[in-house]
């Protein structure tokens, strides 16, 4: 009979018996181990991640001029809690340095790791290019235009600073967008990824100009470039949170059709998945949320790359585990990346996209050469 | 089942397919075959709603065009000729991603999709892969596991484009019988393009010869499958041969004789091969100097 044949041959026969056994419905083995397999590939990642990010934060605010141990920040932290009025025994003095210095700064990092690499992962779902980051359509070009705009005007420090960088990125990718689609239908990602490297030198090339005309300013415009949350307070976390809200969930709810984007266009498509208008969304949501990241924290490089490849090596591809664990590790690198920066030449601070570029890369290498790299799974 | 009229699809000034009119029937196998560039896979593609093109494609009734891309994907299944192998994925996601006409557009699967699948995976004898990654797989897998993921689609209609071109011998006739039995159990509708006529001619119940984008003739294998027919539109020679079972074997011919005797020192062309067609020995004739030194070119 062809149907044992056909069992022999592929190796199954090991696991059922061939022929009308094999043919039943529910196959006990197999279902538990999918089952069991399923859950525990998404759950430990993301639990595991999670700790590390804890530890990044406690550690990070301990950390400074003054140290301050783990049972400070949980009472300064707890007498910050509305409605149950408790009272730490931490002098005020610590308590600010928690609460209005360190803790802002920690969590404004942790939002905007958390949304460079979420937003890396999602472009390179969708342009199904590993090389893609959430600058790749022009995000950083924008907003480094919209930013240069302002500091040569003088209004370095104003709040108009992070509104002029957000619309310059959410501009940069509009244009992009439009250049694309007149473009051929068949290039899809490519004609995208082209007419992004096509805005960005545009852009690029006019913020270069400012700001050689502008000589005297060019040192704020090349620190706000190469990032910073030395200045980083809760007015700027609450500024950006909501985007970067609605852009995590968008994207976490996109995770199993970004699995299905993995097969290409066409195959999707008969999948019953229209790729052009999922792409436009999660495009969308990654560059809303990007371009609030960079116009409180200034270009940060090589996170949307770094965080969601070492992930898939270490954790898998599949974009259920990819986007969460990414996003908390991106926190957690960015996090320990701004501890470096503002501690390593104190009380003088490195622009954190030094930092990350400096251990991201040897970083990036040691994991291209671990055993998963080999097998494949990028 | 299945019903195209007036298919036309048009690249520039070139008609891919032109005006094309065919029907399926419920639980039929229809093979379609033809030269390269007949036309084959572009209509397969018509069908799968992935290219543009004129005319109506109407599916269990019901016309395509106004069809969301979700409901389409519920009546029509695909298994590209080269289907994609994403990196780091298992067969299980793989097939899993099959369920996707089925579940919420931001939903994930079930434990029932997820045992539906399992269970896919066994009866198509691959159970032992499932948390196998797709780049690991043989030629043979993999046409399984593209076969489970169009399956979990519950698709009553399967496209199959050139599925056994990646498989060797002995895995081809496997892999088709297996589509074979499905369609028997499930009642599909296969939708199929095939290279290998003599497969081609034991598997479907009807053939439809497709060439320059037209049909030329439809019908059962043995009334399509003759042999000047298929010396006309395949160019080449073909003899169709009855088996003694009943199947139809269809073998390509060499059109020049072989040279069986080398006996005599003389090279190919040189007078001992034998052509029906004269302009062909000329041109591949060998000339002294083809053979260089020391050649043995009787003086």
């Amino acid at each position: 009979m062809t149907l044992d044949r056909v069992l022999h041959k592929s190796g199954a026969g090991r696991e059922a018996p061939a022929g009308n056994a094999a043919r039943s419905a529910q196959v006990p083995g197999v279902d538990a181990t999918a089952e069991t397999v399923r859950r525990s590939r998404v759950r430990l990642p993301v639990l595991v991640s999670a700790v590390i990010l804890v530890l990044s934060m406690v550690l990070s605010i301990a950390l400074g001029a003054v140290t301050i141990s783990p049972a400070d920040q949980i009472s300064t932290l707890l007498g910050h809690l509305p409605l149950i009025g408790f009272h730490s025994g931490v002098a005020p003095i610590e308590q600010a340095i928690i609460w209005d210095l360190r803790l802002p700064r920690v969590v404004l990092a942790t939002l905007v790791g958390a949304m460079l690499a979420g937003g890396g992962a999602a472009y390179q779902g969708v342009l199904r290019n590993s090389l893609a980051d959430p600058y790749l359509l022009g995000v950083a070009a924008g907003a480094g235009l919209g930013a240069t705009v302002v500091i040569v005007l003088g209004g370095a420090g104003t709040p108009i600073l992070p509104v002029a960088a957000f619309a310059g990125a959410v501009a940069a990718v509009a244009l992009t967008y439009t250049v694309a689609a007149a473009g051929t239908e068949r290039a899809g990602g490519y004609a995208l990824i082209l007419a992004g490297v096509a805005a960005a030198a545009m852009l690029t090339a006019i913020q270069t100009y400012l700001q050689q005309q502008h000589a005297d300013q060019m040192r704020q415009i090349y620190n706000w470039i190469l990032g910073s949350f030395a200045v980083a307070s809760w007015s700027d976390v609450w500024t950006v949170a909501p985007y970067i809200a609605i852009s995590v969930v968008v994207l976490l709810a996109h995770r199993r059709i970004l699995d299905v984007l993995r097969v290409g266009g066409d195959e999707a498509t008969t999948l019953g998945v229209d790729p052009r208008r999922a792409g436009l969304v999660i495009i969308g949501a990654a560059t809303l949320g990007t371009a609030a990241a960079v116009s409180v924290s200034g270009l940060i490089g090589f996170v949307g790359i770094v965080a969601p490849h070492a992930v898939r090596l270490v954790a898998g591809a599949s974009y259920r585990v990819v986007l969460p664990v990414s996003m908390i590790c991106g926190g957690a690198f960015l996090v320990l990346a701004d501890l470096v920066a503002r501690t390593v030449q104190a009380p003088a601070e490195v622009p954190i996209g030094v930092i990350t570029a400096f251990v991201g890369g040897p970083f990036f290498l040691l994991v291209l050469r671990s055993r998963r790299s080999r097998h494949g799974v990028l | 089942m299945l019903h195209l009229v007036g298919i036309t699809v048009s690249y520039g000034p070139v008609d891919a397919v032109a005006g094309v009119n065919l029907a399926a029937a419920d639980g039929e196998w229809v093979g379609l075959i033809g030269p390269n560039g007949a036309g084959k896979s572009t209509l397969l593609r018509v069908v799968a709603a992935l290219q543009r093109h004129r005319g109506t494609v109407r599916i269990d009734g019901r016309a395509a065009a106004g069809m969301s891309r979700r409901h389409h994907a519920r009546l029509v299944a695909y298994v590209p000729q080269q289907p994609e192998k994403p990196a780091g994925m298992t067969v299980l996601e793989y097939a899993m991603l099959g369920r996707t006409p089925h579940i919420g557009y931001l939903g994930v699967e079930s434990a029932a999709d997820r045992r539906f699948c399992a269970a896919l995976l066994d009866r198509l004898g691959i159970a032992g892969l499932g948390g196998r990654m797709l780049p690991t797989l043989s030629g043979g897998e993999m046409q399984r596991a593209a076969l489970a993921r169009a399956l979990a689609q519950q698709a009553p209609v399967l496209l199959l484009d050139e599925p056994t071109s990646a498989l060797d011998l002995g895995n081809r006739i496997d892999a088709l019988e297996l589509v074979d039995d499905l369609r028997r159990e499930r009642g599909l509708t296969v939708v199929s393009a095939i290279h290998d006529l003599t497969l081609a001619a034991q598997f479907a119940d009807r053939l439809v010869l497709l060439a320059d984008g037209r049909i030329v003739t439809s019908g059962a294998p043995c009334d399509v499958l003759q042999e000047r027919r298929l010396a006309r539109y395949f160019g080449g020679t073909v003899r169709v041969i009855d088996d003694a079972s009943g199947n139809m074997i269809v073998a390509p011919v060499r059109r020049r004789v072989r040279p069986t005797d080398f006996g005599d020192d003389l090279p190919v062309g040189f007078g001992s091969t034998v052509s029906a067609d004269p302009r062909v020995s000329r041109d591949a004739a060998w000339t002294p100097a083809d053979l260089g030194a020391g050649s043995r070119v009787p003086r």
